[in-house]
């Protein structure tokens, strides 16, 4: 499976920063963007790694859960437990969004996962639009647990 | 019980569990998906609603199942139960289906590298078993990597079991640290609490249900020379008493106040202790007693010294009644009760002022037993006289003013000093009668002797012949009458008219007598008068009088040849006369006789003379000093000067006519 630096910044790091407020949000914490950031970049680089071991697909969503979960603990000091389950819900929201759109896309264009594989544009037409929705959702996530989120960042 | 000191460590423990499961479980998800090895394609064209299922069930069980599925005890030693089997069984089936379906058999002996990383985790806490678990992990992919041909079966594998790795090194650093955590806070516990029972002023031993001391603070250590392990009923009071001891344990009850008693210090001296014993539970031992020893000795003493003071202030004859700052009665001895007529437990707690008033004192304000502060106030209560004193004092620092009144009751003393004065005036009065007698009776035996004399003469005598006879008769009978006037002016005082007197006018008068009396007995007679000398007010004659009095007296006293000095001087308010001789002074002791009615030094005196005077200056608002010592006597005369009498206000002056009295030729009596 093709993996290039330019997926990993383009795509992957959007969406691991995406996945990371969306499980902030779900854990009511405050969005702060150093630890946001060293926790998706981790993240991002767990999943990059073993995806270059050519292990079966979907095994890296699990690493990239439980990596998420510990790197929440040791950096914004919440209990495991939490952090868990927060990764798991983020991650099958990820996973449901990207391959719904991906369908989506499928059917609207009438290609197949190859063509569109093979197609840069489109693969990564297909893989922002998830990420922009998951961010709204962590946007409105968190506005309904604290209205002052936005405030605290500026907007 | 135990339960309560272990819910914190009974929730993080919880925790633990639950995630250790949770997280064991994504490994076997992942371990699955890694032994399917599944491609993209497969997962784009059929997984979206197993995505959804599993992930979304995944997370509902963590979050309904939540922590609850294991129960976390701190019991020990525990018991196996049966969820303990069932949780086994399915563990190990769990695996074994794993193991098969993803065929990780064959990296099984990898997991022996768990053991470095239990050993770390549990040696060295949560941060090195990680560590050690990724670094195993990391080996172990490592080696199957090099090798040839690389399976991502093999590979998909290691990284399975770095994920166990990771959650052993984890998991048991975790409980390793929460072990030593509770271990260094119990230890930590242990150590405050033994700091602070050998810190208390108290003795306190646990008894053992075997009747064995198997804890003792440094009090009962160090005072009482108590020892560990030794039995309960070889030691001192509390062996005597184990009996009544024990009934508290049975009763569950706590036993104080009963046992009290005396224990040798380590020191020597006699301690009084009071025993309370609670019933307590050691481990697995219910039948085990908590004794606290009190050192009660400064307390009785205090105990002893209280009563002391309530005996003596029930002995007392002063009625003391102390009150606080609310006036309330806290203190009505015995003598207060028969005083006010109150028994004290009717007086205890109620206001002074109401006990007063009950007592028929006047409620106003201004009584001596009402203000704040009073000293020697005379009061009558119910016909008796009282002396009050009433000041207000702070007991103890930082304690309310308390009031504290003394009553005297003076009323016997009183009638006994009125008794006595009555006396005194009796025997005054009889020795004046005594005095008056015998200062007259000897004229009327020399008049009697006389009038026998001219009775037994022939009656053809001439009067010529018995002249001499009466005039002798007559004299005697100048001394009775000037001796009646003496006393009538002695015991009528009182000036007839008051006018400014000048001393040196008054003696420039009676000069020339003096001097030719004192020429007749060959005195030397000196004067000496202050010039503008300030003028007293008074009664001319009378002061004439005490001058002529006091001369004469020195002319007695200097006899012939020798010296008697007069002189008048002012200072400050007052005029002074002094009569100086050089006399043989008046005998030691005798200085305040000699001012005593018909008391006299001298053979033919009457010993009215100095009394008179003595009256005189006295009405006058002065005073008489006498300093004698052989040849030098002086009598100094201080007299206000005019103005400066209390007497010269008008009111006195009204009141104060009376006739006058003195002697009428001016003579001196002796």
């Amino acid at each position: 499976m093709r993996l290039t630096l330019a997926d990993l910044v383009l795509q992957g790091m959007p969406e691991a920063l995406a996945t990371v407020a969306f499980c902030f949000a779900l854990l009511g914490i405050r969005w702060r963007w150093q630890p946001m950031l060293v926790i998706a970049a981790g993240t991002l680089a767990i999943i990059y790694i073993v995806r270059l071991l050519h292990v079966g697909f979907g095994v890296h969503t699990l690493f990239a859960a439980i990596g998420l979960a510990f790197l929440i603990t040791l950096l914004v000091r919440q209990p495991l437990r939490k952090a868990l389950i927060a990764a798991i819900a983020t991650l099958v929201t990820v996973g449901a969004l990207e391959i719904g759109w991906t369908l989506a896309i499928m059917r609207l264009w009438n290609v197949d996962l190859t063509a569109l594989r093979r197609n840069d544009v489109l693969w990564a037409l297909a893989g922002l639009p998830h990420v922009a929705v998951l961010f709204l959702l962590a946007v409105f996530i968190a506005r309904r647990r604290n209205a002052a989120v936005f405030a605290r960042m500026g907007l | 019980m135990l339960s309560q000191y272990f819910e914190p460590y009974t929730e993080r423990l919880r925790d633990y569990y639950w995630t250790g499961h949770f997280f064991f479980l994504l490994i076997c998800l992942a371990a699955l998906m890694a032994s399917a090895n599944l491609d993209m394609f497969w997962f784009y064209h059929r997984s979206l609603p197993a995505v959804l299922v599993v992930g979304t069930s995944l997370v509902a069980a963590g979050i309904f199942l939540q922590r609850r599925f294991i129960d976390v005890s701190f019991e020990y030693p525990r018991p196996l139960r049966t969820p303990d089997f069932m949780y086994l069984l399915a563990s190990v089936a769990m695996v074994c289906v794993v193991v098969c379906v993803t065929g990780g058999a064959k990296s099984v002996f990898k997991t022996l590298l768990l053991l470095p990383v239990i050993v770390c985790a549990l040696n060295c806490g949560k941060k090195l078993g990680l560590f050690t678990a990724v670094a195993a992990g990391t080996t172990a992919t490592a080696l199957t990597l090099l090798a040839e041909p690389v399976s991502s079966l093999a590979v998909g594998a290691d990284l399975v079991n770095l994920l166990l790795f990771v959650l052993v090194g984890w998991l048991i650093g975790e409980i390793s640290e929460l072990n030593k955590q509770l271990a260094h806070n119990l230890l930590d516990d242990k150590i405050f609490l033994q700091n602070v029972l050998d810190r208390l002023p108290l003795g306190v031993l646990t008894v053992s249900g075997n009747e064995t001391v198997v804890y003792l603070n440094r009090s009962a250590k160090e005072f009482y020379g108590f020892t560990l392990l030794k039995k309960a009923t070889e030691l001192p009071l509390i062996g005597r008493n184990w009996a009544l001891i024990k009934s508290a344990r049975k009763k569950g009850g706590a036993l104080s106040s009963h046992l009290r008693g005396q224990v040798d210090r380590v020191d020597g001296s006699v301690a009084h202790v009071a025993v309370t014993a609670h019933p307590l539970r050691l481990e697995n031992d219910d039948q085990a007693l908590l004794l606290v020893l009190q050192d009660v000795s400064r307390e009785k003493e205090l105990e002893v010294l209280r009563r002391q003071l309530g005996r003596i202030l029930e002995m007392v004859d002063l009625a003391i009644i102390c009150a606080d700052s609310h006036g309330r009665i806290t203190l009505f001895n015995h003598a207060a009760e028969r005083i006010f007529g109150i028994a004290s437990f009717h007086a205890l707690g109620k206001t002074e002022s109401e006990v007063f008033r009950q007592a028929g004192l006047p409620g106003d304000r201004n009584h001596p037993l009402f203000r704040t502060e009073t000293r020697n106030a005379e009061i009558t209560l119910n016909g008796r006289y009282l002396l009050v004193q009433r000041s207000t004092a702070r007991l103890i620092s930082g304690e309310d003013v308390r009031t504290i009144t003394i009553i005297t009751d003076y009323t016997e003393k009183k009638r006994m000093e009125e008794e006595a004065n009555r006396m005194a005036t009796l025997t005054a009065i009889g020795e004046m009668a005594a005095g008056m007698a015998h200062e007259i009776r000897n004229p009327l035996t020399s008049i009697r002797g006389f009038a026998q004399l001219i009775y037994e003469k022939d009656e053809t005598v001439g009067i010529g012949e018995v002249k001499p006879y009466l005039d002798i008769m007559l004299a005697e009978v100048k001394h009775v009458e000037n001796l009646i006037a003496n006393f009538l002016l002695l015991t009528q005082p009182g000036p007839p008219s008051w006018e400014k007197v000048n001393l040196n006018a008054l003696i420039g008068e009676i000069r020339n007598l003096i001097t030719a009396e004192a020429t007749r007995r060959s005195i030397e007679t000196t004067f000496h008068t202050e010039p503008d000398l300030p003028a007293v007010e008074g009664n001319g004659e009378q002061l004439k009088q005490v001058v002529l009095n006091l001369v004469a007296n020195a002319l007695d006293a200097a006899g012939t040849g020798g010296r008697v000095s007069l002189s008048t001087y002012g200072g400050g308010d007052n005029v002074y006369l002094e009569v100086v001789d050089n006399g043989p002074g008046v005998p030691s002791g005798l200085e305040y006789h000699i001012f005593v009615p018909f008391f006299s030094t001298k053979d033919r005196g009457s010993g009215l003379g100095l009394a008179v005077s003595h009256r005189i200056v006295t009405e006058h608002g002065g005073v008489i000093e006498l300093a004698s010592s052989p040849g030098h006597t002086v009598f100094r005369v201080r007299l206000p000067r005019a103005g400066c009498h209390p007497k010269s206000l008008p009111s006195f002056r009204k009141t104060g006519h009376h006739p006058a009295v003195g002697p009428r030729d001016g003579k001196a009596p002796s």
